[in-house]
């Protein structure tokens, strides 16, 4: 490195500017009264705009062109296992969330026990909950030779996933993938029966402006493709009622402290604050909001509803309002799916297991439907006829009446927006 | 004065940014003693221990797990918090410290003499084993602390501070203080300053190197042992990966401050800690690293040696 000996004496100018610059940058933000709060609600606004379609449209062609092709069939070996493959989230943080869906689908798979005299057995890869690694987890489990998979979990992996798993011609369900993006373009082989965060945000605004009657919001997203997408409807179906979003803020996943987010909320005049996002981030987040004296109303969705929110945020979620998608106005099967899961796991099945089962018990049905043993005893599932097959489901489960659309999306078949409020520590459904 | 007048005025957005700086200065402190962790560690080794932010995590843990064990077994939490919460810090410490020299004489001294790499690559690997240990212990549930210190907020006007955050607050800067006066004013602390300047001389002129760079370890490990602790009980909560993103935090306060540098890394972590916090006020929460980040990259166009490093013709 050459010498520079002004270096020094220019670093304590340029030291000096950089501490004088952010003065006049402080002072001249509380200036203009109410404007400012104006300014930052703005500047919040514009820089939440990440379009997440964009990602979407490049893999088109690649899905359009499989879609084309036949997918072929797949031979399980007489003696060997029909194998189920399960794409969810085992490790870090989002486990809680992955490990029920595991379970829910492994008990799914244990129920049934066989099909044509083949016994099944499921195929459990970690996704991570991110992009990379529910892609390794879709190569692993296509190189396994699983007939179906359930997942992936979240909706950032099964973007990503979604393309080598139509290569594959692979049947896919997934339970927990709620974000609009997934299925903004048909994927050969895609099905969810999770909702589609449009039918959830949009119910969710309509139940706060008009049922809670609260018209300033201030919108938190975690920056996942769920929690963004979720807020992003949310903010459009708020906005088209009449109300007013004051605010959009986010957090980091994975950080424990949001202060300053905090803060910032606290000097907005909104009285309810919305969050988009999973129990981690949820529970901290209406905790130091309660602790800093925000009054607003708090309200999650499904990624946050859980009993483990209440527990981490350690008695400030109470009286918070929790949506959990539509859930069916029958809750008779759901009851005996609840029940059956606590006498295998003793716990409870958490916000996906249920949706894990019908995933499972649609894939199993189809299988049934399609599969055929040939004359040396070996089953063979053509992959075109059973991803039609799906197509064609009309099943009644625990999340109540199932049918997809040409994009693999459910259709709203005999259910109502399930919202839930804390009280006394629990989760209370109310509507 | 007018600008008094002006202040009075609009006394309510002040106090907001006065709140801002108290949370950016509330994190800081965290990242600073964890900071001194990374920066010890290069100044003797030239190596960079990425495991250092698992050894808050399991700070964080100890304390979790001793404050639940004095809740489950005996009143203590109740009657004599000061004495729980004391015994809860230095059972953290000592956990930290353990594991420190644990994998200083299994994962690094090995290693000591191998290209710069190899340790790194080490380190990497001591702290992914640590996280999934972690996972493993507590099944992927978050561990929520019992409530031993009040959370009850000491307010001015708008201004609002929870206790528990002051003692946070109050602690960093005495560890940092106690690091300080241990580094410049003990024998030890001589020591240390003499292999970071250079091993092989302070080996000939009789310090013991190996010693040298365990007190090292565990000086930095009983930091990131206590901070956890005390962020813990902060922010109420355990998890397995929750030393990550303060580790690497810390990581950029200590570069940021000039690494191998003691001065630096403390006010590297403030500086990190008040920027981040404004930042989420100007640009949203979500652009408060990519404004770190910019800062730390925009320092080492000007300053390779960090704000407060000594600059080092013969290396660089």
């Amino acid at each position: 490195m050459p010498m520079r000996k002004k270096t020094r004496p220019m670093g304590k100018v340029m030291l000096l500017t950089a501490i004088l610059a952010l003065l006049t940058a402080i002072l001249a933000s509380c200036g203009g009264g109410t404007s400012s709060k104006d300014k930052t609600a703005t500047a919040g606004a514009g820089g939440g705009k990440t379009p997440a379609a964009g990602a979407t449209t490049a893999a088109t062609k690649a899905a359009t062109t499989a879609a084309a092709s036949s997918g072929g069939t797949i031979t399980v070996k007489k003696g060997d296992k029909l194998k189920i493959g399960i794409s969810t989230t085992l490790t870090t943080d989002n486990a809680q969330l992955g490990i029920p869906i595991r379970d829910a689908a492994l008990l799914a798979l244990k129920t049934k026990a066989t099909i044509k005299g083949f016994t099944l057995e499921g195929d459990p890869q970690d996704d991570g909950c991110a992009g990379p690694a529910s892609v390794t987890a879709a190569n692993k489990l296509i190189s396994d030779g699983v007939v179906a998979v359930l997942g992936p979990m979240c909706s950032g992996g099964t973007v990503a996933a979604q393309d080598p798993y139509a290569a594959a011609s692979m049947l896919v369900v997934s339970g927990s993938a709620t974000a609009v993006n997934v299925t903004l373009t048909s994927k050969k082989g895609f099905f969810r029966v999770a909702w589609n965060d449009s039918t959830q945000g949009g119910e969710m605004a309509k139940y706060v402006y008009t049922t809670l009657g609260k018209k300033n919001a201030v919108l938190v997203n975690d920056q996942s493709v769920y929690g963004k997408g979720l807020m992003d409807v949310f903010k459009a179906s708020f906005t088209a009622l009449g109300g007013k979003v004051v605010s959009e803020e986010a957090v980091t996943v994975g950080e424990k402290d949001f202060g300053p987010t905090v803060t910032k909320i606290k000097g907005e005049t909104a009285d309810i604050v919305v969050f988009g996002g999973f129990i981690a981030e949820g529970a901290i987040l209406v905790r130091q909001l309660s602790e800093a004296g925000v009054t607003a109303t708090f309200m999650g969705a499904d990624g946050i509803a859980d009993q483990k929110y209440i527990d981490q945020a350690g008695g400030k979620a109470e009286g918070s309002y929790v949506s959990r998608g539509p859930k069916p106005t029958d809750t008779t099967k759901y009851d005996a799916f609840a029940a059956a899961y606590k006498a295998e796991y003793n716990k409870e099945a958490g916000q996906f297991g249920d949706y894990a089962t019908d995933g499972t018990n649609v894939i199993l049905a189809a299988i049934e439907s399609v599969a055929a043993v040939d004359s040396s005893g070996n089953l063979v599932i053509d992959r075109d006829k059973l991803i039609a097959a799906l197509t064609a489901t009309d099943y009644s489960g625990a999340t109540g009446e199932i049918k997809f659309n040409d994009k693999g999306d459910r259709i709203v078949v005999g259910a109502v927006n399930e919202i839930d409020q804390v009280k006394g520590g629990k989760l209370t459904r109310i509507q | 004065m007018a600008s008094w007048h002006y202040l009075r005025q609009e006394g309510a957005c002040v106090q907001e940014w006065i709140q801002l700086l108290i949370d950016g200065v509330t994190i800081g402190g965290v990242y600073a003693v964890i900071a001194l962790g990374y920066t010890l560690v290069y100044g003797v080794l030239r190596m960079i221990n990425f495991a250092h932010g698992e050894l808050f995590m399991m700070g964080a843990f100890t304390g979790y797990f001793t404050l639940t064990a004095f809740e489950n077994h005996s009143n203590f939490n109740d009657s004599l918090p000061v004495l729980t919460i004391a015994v809860a810090i230095v059972m953290g410490m000592v956990v930290a410290v353990t594991l420190a020299l644990l994998m200083e004489r299994i994962a690094y001294r090995p290693l000591r003499n191998a290209p710069r790499l190899a340790p790194l690559i080490s380190a990497i690997g001591v702290s992914i084993l640590l996280r999934n240990i972690m996972l493993r212990v507590t099944n992927a549930q978050g561990k929520v602390y019992p409530q031993v210190f009040p959370r009850t907020a000491l307010e001015i006007g708008e201004i609002r501070l929870l206790y528990v955050q002051i003692f946070l607050l109050v602690l960093s800067v005495f560890f940092l203080a106690l690091l300080y006066l241990f580094i410049q004013r003990t024998k030890a602390g001589v020591a240390i300053r003499a292999v970071a300047e250079d091993r092989n001389t302070a080996s000939l002129m009789g310090i013991d190197v190996d010693r040298t760079i365990m007190t090292t370890f565990a000086a930095g490990a009983a930091l990131a042992g206590a901070a956890g602790v005390v962020y813990g009980m902060f922010v109420t909560t355990a998890t397995s990966d929750m030393g990550f993103i303060p580790g690497i935090k810390a990581f950029t306060a200590a570069v940021l401050g000039g690494i191998g540098s003691v001065p630096g890394a403390m006010a590297g972590g403030y500086f990190l800690g008040i920027t981040e916090a404004l930042s989420t006020k100007f640009f949203g929460a979500q652009y408060k690293d990519v404004v770190a980040f910019m800062l730390l990259v925009g320092v080492l166009i000007f300053r390779p040696w960090g704000l407060f490093g000594k600059r080092d013709d013969k290396r660089a």
